[in-house]
């Protein structure tokens, strides 16, 4: 995996488009750490539980843990609009993930189908951490702006 | 206004948000199972357990391995608290750093330090993995922080809502 503040800074600029949608602004870039979240802890901490907690880094797995999350809202609007963000999100850590190259975990996208492995290599795991000051500061502006952008448009809508 | 328009959007049982809870966490625990059960290569610790029935097979060590030493023709690592000699040359300046081996395993003969020996080995010194996990807690905090801004949890309904919903008459139901 990339670290997780080049995932944050990808889902930052798919979001951008999103201003009026916050909710799926927020449930995506959480969606965008999320794969990681559930499965690296885990076995970081508790080395040997790889395996088990593998699936959850997965597609099927993935979709499957936030379908199980998205039942914490009670409001069937607001758990479809969690589950694409979650949904969206996933997949683009996928796509940042697939690029990168793997000695040993490769990344089996079709699991539980198959145990098939992909993946472009075209650079190390760590390698992105070079790009951490630029996606640290990508990631300020675009959440700076946003913001503005957000209070300027509440303050109007209260002056109506 | 549409008489549907005053129906609140929430599901009011929640049977189907239990239902559906329940099953995907036992799809998710299937997956895990399966996941290892089906893994083609031999378990670390299993091989650690019983090393003599693994000599001569490929293993994998991927779980979070630190390398220990470094000595001329060879340095040994540290995995689950089992120390493996490993063939092969590194700088002493990679001690320290995570490391991820895959090689031929051999039990260690009696007496020595080891665990055990792996030889043919593909090797890669992760330098910067320790960064980049303390470098992720921070993006993780950032979004939980946006995240408890934006919802909270309604112990009533045992539901996450959001905080202030962008159209509170439901005129867009």
């Amino acid at each position: 995996m990339p670290d997780l503040v080049t995932h944050l800074a990808s889902g930052y600029v798919v979001v951008l488009p999103l201003r009026d949608r916050t909710a799926l602004r927020l449930m995506l870039l959480a969606g965008v750490l999320l794969p990681d979240l559930l499965t690296r802890p885990f076995y970081i901490i508790f080395p040997g539980t790889y395996d088990f907690v593998m699936p959850m880094h997965t597609p099927i797995g993935y979709a499957i843990a936030c379908w199980l999350m998205t039942q914490l809202f009670s409001d069937r609007t607001l758990r479809n609009t969690a589950m694409t963000g979650l949904l969206t999100g996933g997949l683009l850590h996928f796509a940042a993930d697939s690029l990168q190259k793997q000695l040993l975990t490769p990344y089996l996208w079709l699991f539980p189908v198959c145990r098939c492995e992909a993946h472009w290599g075209l650079f190390w795991p760590e390698a992105p951490l070079r790009a951490v000051p630029f996606m640290a500061l990508l990631i300020i502006v675009i959440h700076w702006t946003q913001f503005r952008t957000g209070r300027s448009r509440r303050r109007l809508s209260l002056n109506c | 206004m549409s008489r549907t328009a005053t129906i609140p959007r929430h599901d009011v049982t929640g049977h189907r948000r239990i239902f559906h809870a329940a099953t995907s966490a036992a799809a998710i625990l299937i997956l895990g199972w399966w996941s290892w059960y089906s893994d083609p290569d031999p378990d670390f610790i299993e091989v650690m357990r019983n090393p003599a029935a693994y000599a001569g097979h490929e293993i994998k060590i991927g779980d979070e391995p630190i390398l220990e030493s470094v000595e001329p023709g060879f340095f040994v690592v540290n995995s689950c608290g089992f120390r493996l000699r490993v063939s092969g040359d590194l700088s002493p300046d990679d001690t320290g750093h995570f490391i991820y081996v895959r090689g031929t395993f051999q039990p260690a003969p009696p007496g020595t330090p080891w665990n055990g020996l792996v030889e043919s080995a593909r090797y890669r010194v992760a330098r910067g993995r320790h960064a980049k996990i303390w470098i992720s807690v921070i993006p993780t905090f950032w979004v939980g922080i946006l995240l408890l801004r934006h919802f909270r949890f309604e112990t009533r309904r045992f539901a996450i809502e959001e905080r202030c919903p962008p159209d509170p008459l439901h005129l867009d139901c």
